[in-house]
């Protein structure tokens, strides 16, 4: 992604509303209306691009018809902006390529659901415009007791002298007379309590995050509740800058590992080849020691199973004494997860720094004789974050769900991705949250309704 | 049919015992059973060790030994399961393009059917039935959740307060 380029259309766009459009109140709804418009465009260009470069598909995955891929080309062309134009153009050099990828400064991008990019959706409903003032609460009091909102308990009832009635479906007769009629059966009460009665627009789902609720509260007041989190994740600061170096070193990794296994085949190996190969690499970190707990390039040409991501989870399995594929040559129960000796060495020798290996496993039994805490072992993959050089596919994305992983990191883009959120709104058991305290990054599983667990992928260089 | 998938269920009550989580398996190809299997999730502390894929590496085995093209030998191979396949299983059966997969209960958490459609994400599907013996398969479910997983750390609520 250029910043240029986009600075350059966003100037473009806010000319053109000036001149077009002069109704925004506020400089906020200009500057949301500015960036809607800009993601609009950016999807356009995505989409054309994308018909371009579409290279086929790879894995038997839907042709570019199908309804998952256009919302997700959309989706992505929201986040990715007009980064795609640039695929094509890497460095002609790896040590470029990577050197490009590690010490890059650009952000890297919280991939949030769909309903944090959409604009808001609205419903009809009948509103009554009060007589009196102080009637106010007495009615609202009424009116809760006799029509509680439901679905819609995320309005506040009254908004100025207007009081929501209920939604327009709730009448099939829909005149002025019709709702009088029915006040006065239902509540006669209310009878001669509203001056005229009209139908308005009204935010049809609560809003999720501050955008939304200014979205929102142009129509009608909502109930919200900041949750600092995931504003963060929205505004892409959830990590500081020395944390995104430090995923942009794992990254790296994660490419010095395919290196090292397609250099094995291909001597005079460039970073297109990589692109173009349709293999996975992954690296797994523990965040509450920086170590790599394992490692792992993948096999799907011999076993369609065996992508890196399902291979390196194996991985982790082995480091806590489990573990189903034979695929190691380590003795050593806490390196176990590095594949094999000869690429643990490479690893060591191209980065001295980091550490290599897991925490100790501890069994259940153990932990409750010597009265530990079950932080004092990992579990499964819990809490450790995934690095791998392009986006999982459902099947690996929901391996690293099942495992606890909490939080994807990835480069490439897929032309059938999986968004991990496609399910983890639909799958609402281990939602996980991560804060950072005092430097260090603090998770714990949670039971949520809303998206904590997050997939993120850096923006091209 | 329900001879196959009485079969599936004798290994999910296997699983059952070894305190894991019920589900069992059974490939065939034609008439013959090629593959049998349970979830080993505990047993290997990898949670990705469902039935159907310790099924998979079994025919993927067996392919490799007997020179099989594996890809061409997928597409006779029906499935047959106690539970439906989760997301991933559902993921990884459809990447192998098998013929048949028929289950037992629906699994409402994490079925690669009842909670995200995995075939919107794949060019060629598998027919999928379900309800087959699926109060068997649901009576071992019940069973399994009533107990608890020896291997989970404690409750959340411990956990935080540690942080």
């Amino acid at each position: 992604m250029e910043i240029t380029e986009v600075e350059l259309s966003t100037n473009e766009v806010i000319e053109g509303i000036k001149q077009a459009d002069k109704q925004f109140q506020t400089g906020q709804e200009k500057i949301f209306s500015v960036l809607e418009t800009v993601k609009t465009e950016d999807n356009d260009k995505w989409k054309a691009e994308d018909k371009e470069l579409s290279t086929g598909e790879k894995n038997g995955v839907k042709p570019q018809n199908s309804t998952i891929k256009n919302k997700l080309a959309e989706q992505s062309g929201e986040l990715e902006s007009s980064s795609s134009s640039k695929r094509m153009k890497y460095p002609e050099t790896l040590e470029s390529f990577m050197a490009n990828l590690v010490e890059s400064k650009r952000p890297v991008k919280a991939i949030l659901s769909d309903d944090y990019y959409r604009p808001m959706s609205f419903t009809k409903v009948y509103v009554g415009q009060v007589k009196n003032v102080k009637d106010l609460s007495k009615i609202i009091l009424l009116l809760n007791q006799k029509l509680p909102l439901k679905d819609l308990s995320h309005l506040k009832r009254a908004c100025r002298k207007e009081i929501i009635l209920f939604p327009i479906n709730h009448l099939n007769c829909q005149t002025h007379a019709s709702i009088q009629y029915y006040i006065e059966e239902h509540m006669n009460e209310l009878r001669d309590s509203f001056e005229y009665f009209k139908i308005i627009d009204v935010p049809a789902v609560a809003p999720k995050i501050r955008k939304q609720y200014v979205e929102c509260g142009r129509s009608w007041s909502c109930n919200f509740h900041p949750n600092k989190y995931l504003e963060k994740l929205y505004a892409d600061e959830l990590f500081s800058p020395t944390e995104i170096v430090q995923h942009r070193l794992f990254m790296g990794m994660a490419f010095e590992i395919a290196i090292y296994y397609m250099k094995k085949d291909k001597p005079t190996l460039e970073p297109y080849d990589i692109l173009n190969a349709n293999v996975n690499a992954t690296v797994v970190v523990d965040p509450l020691d920086q170590s790599v707990v394992a490692v792992a390039f993948d096999n799907r040409e011999n076993h369609p199973v065996q992508h890196s991501c399902m291979l390196a989870i194996d991985n982790v399995a082995k480091t806590q004494t489990g573990g189903a594929w034979d695929t190691c040559d380590i003795d050593s129960v806490n390196l176990r997860g590095m594949c094999s000796m000869d690429l643990l060495l490479h690893l060591k020798h191209k980065y001295p720094n980091i550490r290599i290996g897991a925490k100790k496993y501890i069994s259940k039994s153990n932990l409750d004789e010597k009265k530990l805490s079950a932080s004092d072992s990992p579990y499964l993959c819990t809490g450790f974050y995934i690095y791998m050089i392009r986006e999982p596919c459902v099947m690996c994305a929901m391996g690293t769900y099942i495992n606890g992983i909490l939080c994807h990191i990835w480069n490439w883009k897929e032309d059938i991705p999986c968004r991990t959120q496609d399910f983890t709104l639909k799958v609402p058991r281990f939602e996980v949250e991560v804060s950072v305290v005092n430097g260090a990054v603090v998770y714990r599983r949670r039971e949520a309704t809303s998206i904590f667990r997050i997939d993120i992928r850096f923006t091209h260089r | 049919m329900v001879d196959i998938m009485k079969k599936a269920l004798e290994l999910a009550s296997e699983a059952l015992a070894a305190q894991e989580v019920p589900v069992g398996c059974v490939f065939t190809f034609g008439s013959d059973i090629i593959a049998q299997s349970r979830n080993t999730v505990n047993a290997t502390r990898n949670p990705t060790r469902h039935a159907e894929i310790n099924c998979i590496d079994t025919v993927l085995e067996y392919c490799k030994l007997n020179s099989i093209d594996f890809k061409a030998y997928f597409k006779n191979v029906t499935v047959y399961v106690t539970v439906e396949p989760c997301i991933m299983c559902a993921a990884a059966l459809n990447n192998l393009n098998v013929k048949e997969v028929i289950y037992g209960c629906a699994n409402d958490r994490f079925g690669g059917k009842t909670v995200l459609d995995v075939n919107d994400f794949y060019e060629h599907n598998y027919m999928l039935t379900g309800n087959l013996l699926a109060d068997d398969a649901m009576a071992l479910l019940k069973q399994f959740y009533k107990g608890t997983n020896p291997n989970a750390p404690d409750s959340k609520v411990k956990k935080q307060s540690l942080t």
